[in-house]
């Protein structure tokens, strides 16, 4: 489960049961919260068609590296 | 060979790192929603409740189809149950007025009355004199707003009645600058 793709699925999946069970309670699916949700699946998406480590993609991070001091 | 979309080392493009991006639009959002939150709940500062004056208002409101009974309790003087040092409501006049024969719903169509339907009951107009609170260009019973067309509800030990509002003249407390 160390692959780029693995956590693109993940957290897919989260954000669409995030949003089915929003529905099943009856809160509207409209606004910034559909903005929100949208673009956090977009970001996800480009990960499902890399085939890069999780791990490589981390420590290749700057913000990551920059507050984690990682050389 | 396919043009890469992310490498192996999760650039888009080659430039940007994906967990880089996902973490400043993350950040973009969150202080977004923070500012939209703070404009939305901070009412003091959005303008919400700065107003805030006492006005003398004489209200008409218009009762329509009230039991007779409920008509004959309604007295001159009769004071409302929420009445407090900010807010006060009193009768000030009862007036029985010609009994409609048609009633328009709520739904659009008109509703032409039975005399079953108007039989022991009245159109009534009550004149209501009530200190309210003037907000936000609102004026505020309790927690009623009183427009006109609204539905104005007086409440005392003995009956609640509930009418539209057909005229407010404000006496006091208007807009003095």
């Amino acid at each position: 489960m160390n692959s780029l793709r693995a956590v693109s699925i993940v957290g897919i999946a989260a954000v669409l049961t995030n949003v089915m069970l929003m529905a099943a309670i009856g809160i509207e699916f409209e606004g910034y919260r559909a903005l929100f949700r949208a673009v956090v699946i977009a970001l996800l998406l480009p990960g499902l068609f890399s085939d890069a480590k999780f791990s490589d993609v981390i420590k290749n991070s700057r913000i990551i590296k920059a507050v984690f001091r990682i050389r | 060979m396919r043009a890469k979309f992310i490498d192996s080392k999760g650039n888009i493009f080659g430039r940007i790192n994906i967990i880089d991006l996902f973490l400043v639009i993350f950040i973009i959002a969150s202080f977004s929603l923070l500012a939209l939150s703070y404009n939305k709940f901070n009412t003091r500062a959005s303008g919400a409740n700065d107003i805030i004056s006492k006005s003398n208002i004489t209200v008409r409101i218009e009762g329509v189809l009230i039991p007779e009974d409920v008509v004959k309790a309604i007295a001159v003087g009769d004071k409302d149950l929420r009445n407090t040092a900010d807010y006060w409501a009193v009768v000030k006049d009862v007036e029985i007025v010609k009994p409609r024969t048609y009633l328009a719903r709520s739904t659009g169509n008109i509703m032409k009355l039975e005399s079953l339907d108007i039989d022991a009951r009245r159109d009534i107009v009550v004149t209501l004199q009530i200190q309210a609170m003037k907000r936000a260009g609102e004026y505020v019973f309790g927690e009623q707003v009183m427009k006109l067309s609204k539905d104005f509800t007086f409440i005392t030990s003995l009956y609640n009645i509930s009418g539209r509002i057909i005229g407010m003249d404000v006496t006091t407390g208007s807009d003095k600058r």
